[in-house]
């Protein structure tokens, strides 16, 4: 099982994205867990994770988490993050995952 | 310079200093601790809310004369809440500097907790007699004027005490045969008896000095302290925040600063509100989070709801994704989506909504216009409600309709402009 972490300030606004993403994976379907939480608490939540993605509001403090964790860790695309577009996201994460778009 | 140029000089030189301020460890635990302080300033803010009943003598009948009735009849315990929850904020910031501090040095933060609430005890609070029969101490300074002595009790106690542990300073080696726990608890007797001391020796000499750490500390900062909570300082603070956001970059980077400002001045007018005196301060956690930035940064509430009457498509379907979230004082759709960030036609409209918002609210309540804020609820209760529930003033709902309207009319030549552009692409698609 994949995990994929979200990472924003407080946990709320990627909550909303997390939700809309779950529902991209079910209809492909594609086994994962995904969650979101505060960026301070990346240690204790994120340890395990596959891939953590930042909204772009934490984005600055991208090096700081690379040194936090081992996993692959990238930015969300500030517009899709901003529309919560699940479905682009979820692509996103799915590229970086598995290294390929369509498979 | 093209916005694409900005954007990469952005990247190179001031996300690393965003990062920098937004991740040192001090300031990073001086902020954790003021988040976690939010089930507590909520309990107080309930009850602050309760106890603002009209006075026995001017209530009309029925409900109001109930309440103030009950009100009257458990003051004491009103009163008690008072004093533990935003009065004595500084406590509580102190224990979560040193859980915080800890847990970012890998270091287990029970026994330098335990340590730092005695520090914290002995020097923020006054002891006036202690008798065999009975003790009393003053506990004023355990609100918003003791958050500095917290600060530096905490820092001081859980960078010594990790500094010590992790170089095995004090350490006594005992046989295998100790089960570890026991020699956890060893390895921490010096540190914790040299921190004790220091703890002690401050003591004595504030205390042959005939004053507190606290005392001293608010007396000689209280000027400048109060110097802050003025017109200028609301305007900078609002349009720094706001620039970071045009970048995308969360105020979180400035709330280690921020927060013991915004909360220790509400946690003095809580106490002042609680002992019936006028509300010293305007500056506040609530006045920020429902005066000044109405639906999340960059004031969008009003924004949104223009959105969702647009001609466009695109601008319509945005206003209606993030009209929800606004209401809710989350900005970060319409941020992102419209998106605003970066967008150099919403550059004025975005850095000035709030500065605006703040200015009115700043002199509306200098004045006496509008009453002040003494209790802070949740920063995602919407404005309108906030804005009446922190001040218990009818009029402050009031403005915050006023101020929306404004900033609805300085969004909109704006939102016009970029609603034109879209409008001209979606029916190039079309064709």
């Amino acid at each position: 099982m994949r995990k994929i972490v979200l990472l924003c300030n407080g946990g709320l606004s990627t909550g909303i994205l997390v939700r809309k993403m779950k529902k991209a994976a079910e209809k492909i379907p594609y086994g994962c867990e995904i969650l979101a939480v505060p960026v301070s608490s990346v240690r204790e939540a994120a340890w395990d994770a596959d891939l953590i993605l930042l909204g772009p509001q934490v984005l600055y403090q991208q090096e700081t988490v690379k040194r936090q964790v081992d996993c692959q860790v990238a930015g969300i695309e500030p517009k899709a993050y901003g529309k919560m577009d699940g479905e682009a996201v979820f692509a996103q994460a799915k590229k970086l995952l598995d290294g390929s778009p369509d498979d | 310079m093209n916005i694409q140029g900005i954007s990469q000089k952005m990247e190179q030189y001031v996300m690393p200093v965003a990062d920098k301020l937004g991740n040192e460890r001090h300031l990073r635990a001086i902020r954790d601790a003021f988040m976690s302080l939010l089930p507590l300033t909520f309990t107080g803010g309930i009850a602050a809310v309760l106890s603002s009943a009209p006075s026995v003598e001017t209530a009309g009948n029925g409900i109001t004369m109930a309440w103030a009735q009950f009100v009257a009849n458990y003051s004491t315990v009103f009163s008690w809440i008072n004093a533990l929850t935003l009065g004595a904020m500084s406590l509580y910031i102190c224990i979560g500097i040193i859980h915080f501090l800890c847990r970012d040095a890998n270091v287990e933060s029970f026994l330098p907790i335990l340590l730092g609430v005695c520090g914290f005890l002995m020097l923020v609070v006054e002891p006036q007699s202690l008798g065999w029969d009975g003790k009393i101490a003053e506990i004023s300074y355990m609100d918003g004027k003791g958050l500095i002595p917290a600060m530096l009790i905490s820092i001081v106690t859980a960078d010594l005490y990790c500094y010590m542990r992790k170089r095995e300073i004090g350490k006594i080696s005992l046989p295998d045969t100790v089960p570890p726990s026991l020699s956890d608890v060893f390895a921490s007797i010096a540190p914790g008896a040299l921190l004790m001391v220091i703890y002690i020796v401050v003591f004595a000499v504030m205390n042959a000095m005939g004053t507190t750490l606290p005392k001293l500390i608010y007396q000689a900062i209280s000027p400048s302290l109060s110097a802050m909570d003025n017109l200028g300082f609301t305007v900078i603070i609002t349009l720094l925040v706001h620039i970071f956001w045009f970048f995308g970059i969360h105020d979180a980077a400035l709330s280690g600063v921020l927060g013991p400002i915004r909360d220790g001045n509400l946690s003095l007018n809580a106490v002042a509100h609680a002992a019936g005196e006028s509300l010293p301060n305007i500056f506040t956690t609530p006045f920020w989070v429902y005066f000044v930035v109405i639906g999340g940064c960059g004031s969008v509430l009003a924004l949104a709801i223009l959105l969702c009457t647009s001609k466009s498509k695109q601008l319509k379907a945005m206003g209606r994704l993030g009209l929800i979230p606004a209401f809710f004082n989350i900005s970060e759709p319409i941020i992102f989506g419209l998106p605003l960030m970066l967008n150099p036609i919403f550059f004025v409209p975005f850095l000035s909504t709030s500065v605006i918002n703040g200015a009115l609210a700043f002199l509306a309540m200098q004045i006496g216009l509008v009453g002040r804020s003494y209790a802070m609820l949740s920063w995602q209760m919407p404005s309108i409600i906030g804005a009446f529930f922190s001040t218990m003033d009818w009029k402050a709902p009031l403005l915050i309709l006023i101020l929306m309207v404004i900033d609805g009319a300085i969004y909109f030549p704006f939102y016009k402009i970029y609603e034109r552009n879209l409008v001209k692409q979606e029916l190039g698609e079309e064709e």
